[in-house]
């Protein structure tokens, strides 16, 4: 504060070098000099210096005006992030709900975050936080796009899985608690584009998709108030799944024994789920967001939770000494304690000329792979074809 | 600053230090007012104070630190509630060592005016585990591998829940006849209300990640005391990401337990938890549904170091005939150790004499990880 007063100055010290320039020379009383004369002139700037402070620290506080985070999807995402699948990482918007407790509906959290691309004409990434349940009914589709044989399980013990357009991961139980039996977990999932047909996935976009869920996880995790960052699980991922090109006709989809007849082999290759994970799907002719043919393991039982009604309730009734199930006419699926717990075993055809297959394959499908789990022996007892429940 | 106005003659160090205009020191008390005041509120939104802390377990606790225990919840509505920390710590010549953090309040109810009690305790153990088979299942499957324990994160080895848990250290703190040291936390307590009401009532860890970080923290410090730290920390830094499923009710004698097809134990209206299921660890406990009375205790482990925890006392031979590895099926505790899908597995069972249930729980677990099985066709049933 090296001051430029003029009151009578008691000690020696030698007057400031700007004093001579400015200071002496007579100012009219309204001059902003004059007036900022005498003591008064340290005050202000004291309160100046303080008001510059007190606001920076608070827009600093408050994330406002030049601290405004430039990270978007609740702020897990920097620029940075972007750049490796955006064109112009800076340019691209993005549309938030934020992530908020369920409270009253007892629905866990749920927020939402969609991007453009740098053109701004369409949305590029949709990211969700939400919990997977069997209520509403509408968790079909979502099981016919995330748990595609497309997706590689993350791994590491993660309920999460991720392809080069689709990814999931669910929140740690140390969050929000273990899920209830009925209740599937709440994930945050992620989506770019529209699902993409036959097309085998690409690794490193994979890899993208696998560290930005992690990401996202993370911050939606400590903004709940819980500790601990997923590490990323970038390095230990396998390459992206392939179409299988070595079947047998006596070990479809890779399963030992599992087989339609010595002779008869599918005409489509398979896409088998590569890795260890929440679920181990086999997936045929890949078109829209449906499989033409998909036999599935789900053996979470925090997953397995959003098949319940559809084991129930689905098709005619599967009896057998454990675990319960039904056959319709596109979709047989099995639910039995195992294990890990819960575990649903499920075979769906969506070609209508196919069913004679689905009654075959489907026992079949459940027996072995239960063996597979160490959840045998099963022994399935189909209803009669075409009997009503 | 009274000296001011007296203006002595010959002035003192503080009179010739300090600044000598009016204005000088008007500015130099505004400033020491203002870093005052700044501190002041600092310190109060900070929430912290000049003094420090408490510490407990060779330094690794720190008072207020987050978990109930180490903050002034744990006295209840006792305004002068006690925690008092007991420690000895390892040292390089005595590798043991132990602590323990108590907590003692008593307090009128301000719901129903009764006269409440609260002790409890949270106990830190350091050792080697002990020579003997029998001591050694006793500590480590009874206390650390129930139905109720999850691995701890960041695959260090050994488990954790809301209570307590048991961390399986670096070989370098091993004996000199090969057993590995371990650290075990256990929280205890009661609440006791009036003259007849008694309820357990465990110290507050925290919730079961908050227990594995105090347990590592604790751990270190002790490595670091017995002089046996590894270069790195010890370090917790992911979510606890799976906790045990929910307890599952059997009402028929004949249905199966641990979801193992063929497990039954013959008894109506039992219910079992499924801790964890990887390939590096598997257990489930069963008990009695309505009074909670402990029936058989699986495990099974894999994962390296914690597996070495029950090196040396599988014995020399098989279990029983045409099992594979070898074993001993004891009164209290059953342990069979063998080869499964290219590492050494052991396969424990409590409470249970019946070798029965271990054969068919030891196949299975065998068949999950894509290995032959353990006991022979027969034993199983």
């Amino acid at each position: 504060m090296s001051s430029t007063a003029d009151e009578p100055n008691r000690s020696e010290q030698p007057p400031p070098a700007e004093r001579e320039l400015l200071g002496q020379r007579r100012l009219h009383w309204w001059h902003w000099r004059r007036l900022l004369r005498g003591r008064i002139r340290p005050l202000l700037a004291a309160s100046l210096a303080g008001m510059l402070l007190g606001a920076g620290g608070m827009a600093w506080q408050t994330q406002a005006g030049p601290f405004a985070p430039d990270e978007v999807c609740w702020g897990a995402l920097s620029r940075d992030d972007l750049a490796a699948r955006f064109r112009e990482p800076d340019d691209v918007k993005a549309v938030e709900a934020p992530v908020l407790d369920g409270g009253q509906s007892m629905d866990g959290p749920t927020g939402s975050c969609q991007l453009t691309n740098s053109d701004g004409d369409a949305w590029a990434l949709t990211a969700r936080v939400h919990r997977l349940d069997d209520r509403k009914g509408d968790d079909g589709q979502w099981a016919d796009e995330f748990l595609s044989a497309r997706l590689t399980p993350l791994g590491g013990g993660l309920l999460g899985m991720a392809s080069d357009n689709r990814a999931w991961l669910a929140l740690p139980d140390g969050c929000l608690g273990r899920p209830s039996d009925f209740d599937g977990p709440t994930v945050v999932d992620i989506a770019r584009g529209s699902w993409i047909s036959d097309m085998e996935p690409r690794t490193e976009e994979r890899d993208w998709m696998a560290r930005v869920v992690v990401k996202l996880v993370n911050k939606v995790s400590a903004d709940l108030g819980c500790t601990g960052t997923i590490a990323d699980p970038v390095e230990r991922l396998p390459k992206a799944a392939r179409y299988t090109h070595t079947e047998k006709p006596d070990a479809l989809c890779g399963i030992k024994g599992l087989t339609l007849g010595k002779k008869r082999k599918p005409a489509h290759y398979p896409m088998i789920t590569d890795g260890h994970g929440p679920v181990r799907t086999c997936d045929r002719d890949i078109t829209g967001s449906q499989p033409e043919e998909r036999l599935m393991t789900v053996e979470d039982p925090r997953l397995a939770a959003i098949f319940t009604r559809m084991a129930l309730h689905e098709g005619d009734q599967v009896s057998s000494a454990v675990g319960y199930g039904s056959l319709g006419s596109n979709l047989g699926i099995f639910r039995v304690r195992c294990q890990t717990g819960e575990t649903v075993f499920l075979v769906q055809i969506n070609k209508g000329e196919m069913s004679a297959d689905l009654r075959t394959l489907f026992p079949r499908y459940v027996e072995t792979e239960a063996a597979r789990l160490g959840c045998g022996p099963l022994k399935l007892n189909l209803p009669r074809p075409g009997g009503g429940r | 600053m009274s000296d001011m106005n007296e203006a002595p003659a010959e002035p003192g160090w503080l009179r010739r230090t300090l600044p000598h205009s009016r204005r000088g020191r008007l500015v130099l008390i505004s400033a020491l007012v203002l870093v005052l005041a700044g501190t002041g509120l600092g310190t109060w939104a900070a929430d912290t104070w000049p003094w420090p802390n408490d510490r407990y377990c060779w330094g690794a606790w720190e008072e207020d630190s987050g978990p109930g225990f180490l903050g002034d919840e744990a006295f209840g509505d006792d305004d002068d509630g006690s925690r008092t920390g007991r420690e000895t710590a390892p040292t390089r010549e005595r590798p043991t060592g132990s602590c323990e953090v108590a907590i003692a309040s008593d307090y009128k109810s301000s719901y129903d005016g009764d006269k409440v009690t609260t002790d409890q305790k949270v106990s830190v153990e350091y050792g080697p585990v002990p020579k003997a088979a029998e001591a050694r299942l006793a500590m480590v499957q009874d206390g650390f591998l129930g139905g109720d324990m999850v691995p701890l994160p960041d695959g260090l080895p050994g488990t954790v829940n809301g209570r307590g848990g048991l961390l399986v250290l670096p070989k370098s703190c091993d004996t000199q006849d090969g057993r590995p040291t371990v650290v075990t936390m256990h929280a205890s307590g009661t609440y006791t209300s009036g003259p007849s009401y008694t309820k357990n009532d465990p110290a507050d860890l925290g919730g079961a990640r908050q227990a594995a970080v105090l347990l590592v923290a604790a751990a270190n410090r002790a490595m670091t005391a017995a002089g046996c730290a590894p270069d790195e920390p010890l370090r917790v830094s992911s979510p606890l990401y799976d906790l045990p499923g929910k307890q599952e009710r059997h009402f028929s004698p004949s249905d199966d337990v641990c979801g193992i097809r063929g497990l039954r134990l013959g008894t109506a209206d039992t219910e079992d938890q499924i801790g964890a299921v990887t390939r590096d660890l598997q257990t489930c406990s069963v008990r009695g549904n309505r009074d909670g009375v402990p029936y058989l205790n699986l495990a099974m482990v894999a994962q390296p170091r914690l597996a070495a925890v029950f090196d040396g006392i599988a014995g020399e031979r098989p279990a029983a005939r045409g099992w594979r590895g070898t074993g001993t099926l004891g009164k209290e505790h059953a342990i069979v150790r063998a080869d499964c899908a290219g590492r050494p597995v052991i396969f424990l069972m409590g409470l249970s004499t019946d070798p029965g249930h271990l054969a068919v729980f030891a196949n299975a677990a065998a068949a999950r990880l894509g290995c032959a099985p353990i006991a022979p066709k027969g034993a199983d049933r």
